[in-house]
């Protein structure tokens, strides 16, 4: 785990824990923590896999503004995970090669 | 949704101008991309040796909480997790994400504050590289750490604080290492502009580790030119600091599993490849620039001004700027850290106050006293992202008087 021990509780800021799916696969997260917060405590780095090239992307700028992070939740394209509080039971999907046209290189 | 001012960004800057207009009985609209409101605030947490005894904890989380609890107290609204993409002076903002498209206003505050600078090198693509800023927010805003074993690129205020913050959390920094050489990295890639830049910036810094590493740096010249030649890491609380040693590629194929480095020579070339080192995480730092997407895209002309970081709208000594109604406060003005900013929002609210005609009669002296409090805050900041900011504010302060004057049908050749 990536968490910082005791931080949760110390912080008091987000809430219990939850259960939320990433790709078919059950985790557990905090309620109200970035949904790329909670899948990098359970060591999840690929958020994405590119476009074009297939090739797996994850977090860069952590504050919304490189869009590396976009995945689908609750059938929702292009949210980006790191912007995006989490809530139990939430489905979160990878967006894969070929399933979403973009403009991107 | 009709108010008096919008808003953009519901960091120090904007929380603080809009407590002033809120409580001066005007309609306040905040809007942030970010679901929490209080922007960098809440990662930080530090002593600063400038102020008296007794004043010096900066506790962002709690300022930023309390500022956000005042704001709203006063009767302001703050919508978070909305996009704003568009000004149209004069008229308001465009926005998604809200409870609709348009938030019409009679003045708009444009306070963005800053993004990274991406610093591109090979493989920085791969999962487990991302943005020193975004490890900072990582650990300490959701306590969740960037691995176990990283490797920073980029040596400045951020990338350093950054590696102790993370160290204190346990994390292995294996160390703080030169970026790529080359065009992206310019002087930043350079190991003497490098110590040049931390031993003016981090004297007094806050924080322990950024101000070892101001005293490492800000001894003589001979120790200098020996920590030049040398080879060796310097070394802040265990965390090797190579001031000749480049990061020039990243490896791995699903996730991080080691950089590549190379020694690099006085004037910033690859002289050879050094090591592979194992890590699982690596991150990139280039610095921050003002964040100035919707002022340009609202017609404000920018201006180059390395010493505040970057490009910077032209703007002048109360805020304004040449769109009518359209005002500016915090890092969009030129990187400073949080105590500038929240004495710029409180300018920047007085200023929009007067500009919409509400300060009333017998109180232009709040202006004047706003515009003090922001050079005072300026004089107790601990840190100097840029060295040159002082001389870069007169310059840029030349420039709105030469408009102005140039504007009015005036002859300023």
């Amino acid at each position: 785990m990536l968490r910082i021990k005791g931080k949760d509780r110390e912080k008091g800021r987000e809430g219990d824990q939850i259960t939320f799916t990433f790709n078919g696969l059950s985790y557990q997260g905090l309620a109200g923590e970035p949904i790329a917060a909670a899948l990098l405590a359970n060591g999840v780095r690929t958020l994405r896999h590119h476009e074009k090239s297939g090739k797996p992307r994850g977090i860069y700028c952590g504050i919304g503004h490189c869009y590396e992070c976009r995945v689908t939740v609750d059938g929702v394209p292009g949210v980006r995970a790191c912007l995006t509080p989490l809530k139990e039971g939430m489905e979160v999907m990878s967006e894969r090669a070929g399933e979403v046209t973009s403009n991107e290189n | 949704m009709k108010t008096d001012v919008a808003i953009v960004g519901a960091g120090p800057a904007g929380l603080s101008a809009a407590l002033y207009l809120a409580r001066r009985g005007l309609g306040v609209v905040v809007l942030d991309e970010y679901f929490r409101a209080g922007g960098r605030l809440a990662g930080q947490l530090y002593e600063n040796p400038k102020k008296p005894p007794g004043q010096r904890l900066w506790d962002g989380k709690a300022i930023a909480e309390k500022l956000s609890g005042d704001v709203k107290k006063a009767g302001a609204t703050i919508l978070t997790g909305v996009s704003v993409w568009e000004i149209a002076p004069g008229s308001g903002v465009f926005i998604s994400g809200g409870p609709c498209q348009k938030i019409a206003a009679k003045a708009v505050l444009i306070a963005t504050g800053a993004a990274e600078r991406a610093m591109p090198v090979e493989g920085w693509t791969i999962p487990g590289v991302m943005s020193a800023g975004a490890a900072q927010v990582f650990a300490n805003v959701h306590g969740v750490l960037p691995g176990r074993k990283v490797v920073m690129a980029g040596i400045d205020p951020l990338s350093i604080t950054v590696a102790g913050e993370l160290k204190k959390a346990g994390v292995e920094v294996v160390g703080i290492f030169l970026p790529p050489p080359g065009i992206l990295a310019g002087s930043s890639g350079l190991p003497q502009w490098v110590i040049g830049e931390l031993s003016r910036s981090a004297d007094m810094a806050p924080g322990t580790f950024l101000k070892m590493a101001g005293k490492l740096f800000g001894g003589s010249y001979r120790e200098v030119g020996a920590r030049l030649c040398s080879l060796a890491p310097a070394n802040i609380w265990g965390i090797p600091l190579h001031l000749r040693k480049a990061v020039i590629r990243v490896e791995g194929e699903e996730q991080v599993d080691s950089v590549l480095t190379a020694r690099i020579s006085h004037d910033g070339k690859i002289e050879q490849e050094d090591c592979r080192i194992e890590a699982d995480a690596v991150c990139l730092s280039g610095g921050l620039y003002p964040l100035t997407d919707l002022i340009a895209a609202a017609g404000c002309p920018l201006v180059s001004m390395p010493g505040l970081g970057g490009m910077v709208p032209l703007h002048g000594p109360l805020l304004q700027t040449q769109s009518k109604g359209v005002f500016l406060a915090g890092s969009v003005t030129g990187i400073e850290g949080a105590p500038v900013a929240i004495a710029q929002g409180h300018l920047a609210g007085v200023s929009i106050a007067a500009f919409l005609g509400r300060l009333g009669k017998g109180n232009r002296h709040e202006l004047d006293r706003a515009v003090e409090m922001v050079g005072q805050a300026r004089e107790e900041s601990p840190l100097k992202f840029y060295p040159g900011a002082d001389g870069a504010r007169k310059e840029l302060a030349a420039l709105w008087d030469r408009w102005k004057i140039n504007s009015a049908g005036g002859n300023y050749a």
